[in-house]
């Protein structure tokens, strides 16, 4: 097999100085982003624009690890992206454990990785 | 399942992908009103997803033929005045009951969903083999890499190697390219001549020039499709830093000496698909198929369970158009039961049509199969249950060990399975490692998924 040319990545850690958003590039049109808003995530602060979810306006920002497991204390983050896998659970303080990858992010809201003991929100179901 | 309020409809149709709006269409055209339920925010299901409606994009990604075919009928049918389509409802528990079908929905006003029949057009979502490093950050699946891209415009890294097998494969990568994203790598773990070997001509032309079209697009970018080789590992600390990828046998076994380490911050990774068969094994619906079980459904689209229909992937893989075919029939068949006066003529249009795709998805099937050998990518250590954490070891254990034979044995012996998830993301895994083992597909499909409760719900709920 020929070399994959590696490719130095990003080596951005939650340090939210990288922006994984599309800016208009091939034939994907630029998103024309709503008026942007932060959110907390552990205590630091997320830009987000309107309709991202919180999935999303975190991973744009760099941070890969939403949450880490109980048993093996294995960090995990968006993995499936349509809500069938829950990996990504976070706790959104006052509302409970959500998708990362189907909640919208909101202006204000603090959230945290998802903890056993944390309350799952009305409605963060399933699928259909 | 007292939730409040309830909803009668004579038909509802769960899922609002092309399968579920075919057959709300077809219903709705002879006169039976129609009650769709989606989780989404507005219909497409994984095919048409549009960008999100919040993110208000002045100028929204263009649709293709499909799409704006499928945005049409949309269109059509909600002007439609007795039908409803409810977006962004999820479905948590179902059954059923003397008054009928019950759904019991996170909707307030909908609150639980009664109806006399029923079209299930859940769709499926991705299956992706197990290997070292698959549950670290940065390690996703290609369609979770597309719906980031598609419906929120951020792309999942910024060297990132897709590597997997099945459709959505070079689509997926294609747009990341587009896009701007860095792709390090682009790998099918299947072999080219696979469409050959899978029936060739029974794959339609549009299917082979489209496969074509994003080689070339690729190319643009200075990208060769590698085939034949996987990524077998992903290694980083917290994160993807790097990809291991392996040329492989034709039984999808690396080959010793082949591999290579690239650097990488994410990896876009699957190898087909899983119908989502919650809610159907709720009702009771008969299964087939041993390592990815579909529901089992007669020409009419009926399943084994009265006032029950279902279509699309569901029933099997086959794309959008098998299922928006069988769609039609499922909601024109579920309509003449609840009595309205469906043309014969018309249903048997569309039971030819569906005859016609056979050849097709027969031919599909054979090129999707993941060898059973793939298992052998998970080490002992390698988690295969993602939500309970058990390895690979621990299931092999269970199955040689302590004579699991089935997959409810290996479930109750190593909680595979029992997690947030359902078993969406282990069941053809863990099916396949029992494969493996004693050479037959497992005897209980779709037991994995079985439940009564479709869905992390609180207790209240239930207690209500």
């Amino acid at each position: 097999m020929p070399d994959p040319e590696p490719t130095e990545p990003s080596r951005s850690t939650g340090t939210h100085t990288d922006d994984l958003r599309v800016r208009g590039a091939g034939d994907r049109r630029a998103l024309d982003r709503g008026p942007a808003f932060t959110f907390t995530f552990e205590g630091s602060e997320v830009l987000a624009h309107r309709g991202e979810t919180i999935g999303a306006a975190l991973l744009a920002t760099g941070v890969r690890a939403l949450r880490t497991t109980r048993v093996g204390g294995r960090p995990r983050g968006l993995f499936c992206g349509i809500g069938a896998c829950f990996d990504c659970l976070v706790t959104v303080e006052d509302v409970g454990v959500v998708r990362a990858c189907l909640t919208p992010a909101a202006p204000g809201q603090r959230i945290v990785p998802h903890a056993l003991e944390h309350t799952l929100a009305p409605g963060d179901g399933m699928t259909t | 399942m007292a939730d409040g309020s309830v909803t009668r409809a004579p038909l509802v149709v769960l899922g609002a992908g092309p399968a579920g709006v075919a057959a709300a269409s077809a219903a709705a055209s002879v006169g039976v009103p129609v009650l769709v339920l989606d989780q989404a925010e507005r219909p497409g299901g994984q095919l048409h997803r549009r960008e999100a409606l919040g993110l208000g994009a002045a100028r929204p990604h263009g649709l293709d033929a499909s799409g704006a075919r499928f945005a049409r009928e949309v269109t059509t049918l909600a002007a439609l005045p007795d039908v409803r389509i409810a977006s962004g409802v999820r479905v948590w528990a179902a059954r059923t009951g003397t008054a009928g079908l019950a759904l019991a929905t996170d909707d307030a006003t909908l609150g639980t969903v009664v109806s006399e029949a029923l079209v299930l057009a859940t769709g499926a979502h991705e299956r992706t083999v197990p290997f070292p490093g698959w549950d670290l950050p940065g390690v996703l699946t290609v369609g979770g890499a597309q719906a980031l891209l598609k419906g929120q415009g951020v792309l999942p890294g910024r060297a990132v190697v897709v590597a997997g097998a099945g459709p959505l494969l070079l689509p997926v990568a294609a747009a990341l390219a587009a896009s701007g994203a860095g792709l390090v790598a682009v790998t099918d773990a299947a072999a080219r001549t696979r469409w050959i070997a899978g029936g060739l001509p029974a794959l339609p032309v549009p299917k082979l020039v489209e496969g074509a079209r994003y080689t070339a697009r690729l190319a643009r970018h200075g990208i060769v499709v590698r085939s034949r080789t996987a990524a077998i590992a992903a290694h980083g600390d917290g994160r993807v830093e790097e990809v291991v990828l392996a040329r492989l046998d034709d039984d999808w076994r690396p080959i010793a000496g082949s591999e290579r380490t690239c650097s990488a911050d994410a990896l876009a990774t699957s190898h087909g698909f899983a119908p989502d068969l919650a809610v159907a094994l709720a009702f009771g619906c008969r299964v087939t198929g041993g390592v990815v079980p579909a529901v089992a459904v007669d020409a009419d689209q009926a399943t084994d369970v009265r006032g029950v229909w279902a279509a699309g992937e569901v029933c099997g893989i086959a794309g959008g158009e098998v299922g928006a075919h069988e769609g039609t029939i499922a909601g024109l068949a579920a309509a003449a039961a609840l009595g309205a006066s469906v043309d014969r003529r018309r249903l048997e249009r569309a039971r030819r049509l569906r005859r016609r795709d056979e050849p097709f998805v027969a031919a599909l099937s054979r090129v999707l199969e993941v060898p059973t050998a793939a298992s052998t990518w998970a080490g002992p250590d390698t988690v295969v249950c993602r939500c309970e954490e058990v390895t690979r070891g621990e299931v092999d254990a269970a199955i040689s060990g302590r004579g699991a034979g089935d997959l409810r044995s290996i479930k109750l012996t190593t909680r595979c399975g029992m997690g947030y998830c359902q078993g969406r993301i282990c069941a053809p895994n863990v099916a396949a490692l029992l494969e493996a083992a004693t050479g037959a597909p497992p005897s209980d499909a779709g037991a994995l998924s079985r439940r009564p409760v479709l869905t992390p719900v609180e207790l209240g709920r239930l207690l209500r």
